[in-house]
């Protein structure tokens, strides 16, 4: 059959090609014997598979992966490159490997580079050696000087290219070799200065460094400063993310963290020579602290990015109380956020270092209050960072260990289990990460991962509500978990206490224990308050009553007021600061309202609270004007009494254009006993319909002959309050409608 | 089809087996790719080829707005979008092919421009005729080659989206470039 020789022939040339050169005749000798047309076949394609030249379907060019340790040695000791005989390897990183080389003529020794990026066209290649005669005309005695660039077909038939760069003798990082010789500040400083120099210089000759780090800043054994890797990132490869795609995570984030906010923003084209001032005052940093300007380690890396572009560094002299004063400012000016407010140039950043050493004043103007961190509006809007699609692009290519490791550990969403037993912090890949489990039906409200703000110094947050029936310590509570940290353990866990009770619930006996948390939400409510904030409804387990309770990310209580109504949806109008709400009313009721009539049906309503920072009150939301912070801003009643009974379901849906998206919503009403029939209603933030904007399903077109008209469903004033009857209190004989079946309460 | 379903929600119905839901997952893969690549063009300095990995990796933050996936979907997603890659190669030497011959003077855009394939366009199309063939053989041939060749994916990473072992794509290359060369280059005898 066809199909079999076609396997069978594939099967013969792995073999063929698996054994040497000269064994392959005899091979196919003995396994073709019975089948000359075969072995023909199989012949054909082996010359096929030699003849065909490199070009031929050559796969565009791709970086190489690093070569595992311990794989033996380094294949080019002891080769020769162009006239350089490569003796041993120096170091290596994501970038390429640093052998030792010892050029023929002048004879001396030399670094040479080889960099990890396969340049297979002609095209390429010219840029290649275009950029690095820009780089061998950079001749100053702090850069180390690029003699020669060139590229070298390696036995794979790869292309590499390499430069031929200055040896520097005993080179160490600038930071290693501060803390060897045990330099003081000022020494420090000298020698950063000199770094300062040579970038400027660099700048100068047009050449932007792009990779400024303590590694590529070296001091050889006299203190002389050499500058190495000069705009090589950009020699190579014009997409930096393409390079350093299979670098260690743990590399990576060391490279960030010297990386200015510009370049972990999408736009490569947005960098120029600030940028590597910006580079610089990371490396002064350490150089004067030892440490870095931003907490990042342990941080994936999306968030790692983001903390880089928006929080606001580490003030050294709080690591160091000795730098306060000028040396302070020259280093925060260099790290400014603003590109426009760091020095314009790394000349400027040398001259006013040289200044201070001087002890004359500096140029650099101190900030006279650094503003806080900034405001988080919810979840982080989606950005494109060079580094984070880097990431997505590993993890939608997989298969490589670090795509792998990112899909299978980084925390994506938390979800309920179907019986509500379990809530399960899932990874990016859908792995499980966590579990946190109850009894059955005893996980209901669960906000999905929060971002704090840097400021806040914790880790992203996973919000889960545990309600009546979980019969743990944690019951009836709403639970914060910090996933970066221990998920085990809440970071906090907020309850009702019984002392939050308004009187007349806990004149009935009722405990602050009854309340579960039914619905939870993350909202930026509070503009003045950092991050967001956790707006939930403990309800008590089978009273309408509920607390309406905003948190902030710690667990502190910024909001808390009573409503006497069931609350099915939460709707955050954000142009107005209006929480809307919406539920069945545990009071009002049509005749006579104040009065509680359990054979009356409840009214479903929807009205609107403007939360208050630093309200807390034990007392209901009620409806009448005239009460301060507890009067609503608007309040309503969904259909008339007739449609009491018939509105099953309350919910709230995002306005359907864009523009009427914080100052509207839409409140969608499941009618009657089909799923099918529903209502949309759009509302805006006076608690007025635009009824233009009703619409109704197909199936509730059907069921409308039981209705005189759609009004019935329409928004409703509240009837004026006649009776004002206590709640729970049983109306008295003398005040029942004698006609009516009421039985009191 | 209902204008509001997501791109992401075609994908899973094209993985699903909906001919419809690939259809239109394959034009907007087409144009989102060929608008990608005329830009890249344009970004780069003259007598730069294409970088096919980066051009389906911005396609796929344009499209899904760097939304993850599933193993099987981002399978889906690689193969479709090798295969619009390599569709876009064929026209556009088809369409320098006729501008060869002398027809239409019109150009089409950046994408045919000779330099920027780096190929003769005669011979991208006698490629991909013969692919056609290789496919009817050993489909996974031919998705190994497109993945390769046209999507520029490494072997673990053709790995990963065909769900097989590096060492398998490695061999069907090494076997689907020879037979190709041959089907190209050599004899046309059976094979």
């Amino acid at each position: 059959m066809p199909g079999d020789r076609w396997r069978m022939v594939q099967a013969l040339f792995e073999d063929a090609l698996s054994r040497p050169v000269e064994g392959r005749g005899a091979f196919l000798d003995s396994a073709c014997a019975a089948d000359p047309g075969v072995r023909a076949e199989v012949e054909l394609l082996l010359k096929h598979d030699s003849q065909a030249p490199p070009e031929f379907l050559q796969a565009p060019p791709s970086p190489l992966p690093p070569t595992p340790p311990g794989d033996g040695p380094d294949p080019l000791i002891g080769q020769r490159i162009g006239q350089y005989e490569i003796k041993r390897v120096i170091g290596s990183g994501g970038m390429g490997t640093v052998y030792e080389a010892e050029q023929q003529r002048p004879k001396r020794l030399v670094a040479l580079k080889v960099v990890n990026t396969v340049l297979p066209n002609r095209s390429q290649m010219r840029r290649f050696d275009y950029e690095s005669e820009v780089l061998a005309r950079l001749q100053h005695p702090s850069i180390a000087q690029v003699y020669e660039a060139g590229t070298h077909r390696d036995t794979l038939g790869r292309t590499l290219p390499y430069f031929v760069m200055e040896y520097v003798p005993g080179a160490q990082p600038i930071t290693a070799y501060a803390a060897k010789s045990n330099l003081g500040t000022r020494e420090r400083l000298a020698l950063f200065a000199q770094a300062c120099e040579a970038v400027h210089h660099g700048h100068l000759k047009g050449v932007i460094h792009r990779d400024l780090k303590p590694a590529n800043i070296l001091v050889n054994s006299e203190r002389q400063v050499k500058v190495i890797d000069f705009g090589v990132a950009r020699a190579t490869d014009s997409d930096v993310a393409v390079t350093t795609m299979h670098t260690d995570v743990g590399s990576l984030i060391g490279t960030l963290q010297y990386m200015s906010p510009e370049q972990c923003e999408a736009d490569p084209l947005g960098l120029d020579v600030r940028s590597d001032v910006y580079s610089l005052g990371v490396v002064l940093f350490e150089l004067l602290t030892g440490m870095l300007p931003y907490c990042v380690a342990g941080r994936p890396i999306p968030s790692a990015t983001r903390v880089i572009c928006e929080s606001q560094p580490t003030r050294p002299s709080i690591i160091d109380r000795k730098l306060r004063g000028d040396l302070e400012i020259i280093v925060l000016t260099a790290l400014e956020k603003d590109r426009s407010k760091r020095y314009q140039s790394a000349g400027g950043l040398a001259a006013d270092i040289q200044r201070y050493l001087r002890h004359e004043a500096i140029s650099a103007k101190p900030r006279s209050r650094w503003t806080k961190a900034v405001h988080w509006a919810g979840r982080h809007p989606r950005v494109a960072t060079a580094i984070a699609s880097m990431v997505i692009a590993l993890g939608i290519i997989g298969g490589t260990t670090l795509a792998t490791r990112y899909l299978n550990r980084e925390p994506r969403q938390v979800r309920i289990a179907d019986d509500r037993s379990a809530a399960y912090l899932v990874s990016v890949a859908d792995r499980r990460l966590h579990r946190w489990h109850s009894l059955r039906d005893g996980l209901r409200a669960v906000e999905d991962l929060i971002e704090p703000p840097a400021s806040a110094g914790m880790g992203r947050l996973a919000i889960i509500g545990y309600t009546c029936a979980d019969t743990g310590a944690l019951r009836n509570s709403i639970c914060a978990y910090d996933i970066d940290a221990n998920r085990d353990e809440p970071l906090w866990a907020g309850a009702i206490a019984t002392d939050d009770l308004p009187p007349i619930l806990t004149q009935r006996n009722m405990t602050g224990g009854e309340f579960f948390p039914d619905l939870v939400r993350a909202l930026d409510v509070f503009p003045q308050v950092d991050g967001v904030e956790i707006v939930a409804v403990h309800k008590h387990e089978n009273r309408t009553s509920s607390a309406l309770r905003i948190y902030d990310l710690r667990g502190e209580v910024l909001y808390q007021t009573w409503l006497d109504v069931h609350v099915k949806a939460l709707y955050w109008l954000s142009s107005s600061g209006q929480i809307v709400l919406a539920g069945t009313n545990g009071r009002a009721f049509w005749s006579e309202r104040g009065h509680h009539n359990i054979k009356t049906p409840h009214p479903k309503v929807v009205f609107a609270v403007r939360p208050e920072l630093n309200f807390r009150s034990n007392q209901y939301v009620v409806e009448e004007p005239g009460n301060g912070p507890l009067e609503p801003v608007w309040y309503r009643c969904i259909g008339k009494p007739e449609a009491c009974d018939l509105i099953r379901e309350v919910n709230f849906l995002d306005p359907l254009e864009t523009a009427h998206f914080g100052r509207y919503f839409r409140l969608n009403l499941t009618i009657g006993e089909s799923e099918d029939s529903g209502y949309d209603v759009l509302v805006d933030e006076k608690g007025q319909e635009i009824t233009d904007a009703r619409r109704l399903s197909q199936m509730l077109a059907l069921t409308w002959d039981r209705f005189p008209s759609p009004d019935y469903l329409a928004l409703q004033e509240l009837p004026p309050a006649t009776v004002d009857i206590p709640y729970g209190s049983a109306p008295e004989a003398s005040r029942s409608n004698p006609k009516s079946t009421n039985k009191g309460q | 089809m209902d204008a509001d379903v997501s791109v992401t929600q075609l994908l899973h119905m094209a993985g699903a087996g909906d001919d419809a839901a690939r259809d239109r997952l394959w034009s907007l893969l087409y144009s989102e790719l060929h608008r990608l690549a005329e830009h890249q063009m344009v970004a780069e300095p003259a007598g730069q080829t294409l970088q096919p990995t980066a051009l389906i990796h911005e396609a796929y933050l344009r499209l899904f707005g760097g939304r993850n996936f599933d193993c099987q979907n981002r399978q889906h997603f690689f193969s479709l979008a090798a295969k619009v890659m390599r569709q876009i190669r064929v026209d556009s030497a088809r369409r320098r092919r006729r501008a060869k011959r002398g027809g239409e003077a019109t150009r089409e855009g950046l994408t045919d421009q000779a330099a920027v394939f780096d190929e003769d366009p005669i011979e991208m199309l006698a490629l991909d005729e013969a692919l056609d063939r290789l496919g009817d053989r050993d489909p996974l041939k031919a998705r190994v080659v497109e993945l390769r060749f046209f999507a520029g994916l490494s072997i673990d990473d053709c790995a990963a989206a065909l769900d097989v072992s590096p060492r398998t794509v490695d061999n069907e290359w090494r076997f689907a470039r020879a037979w190709l060369h041959q089907q190209i280059a050599g004899n046309e005898g059976k094979a």
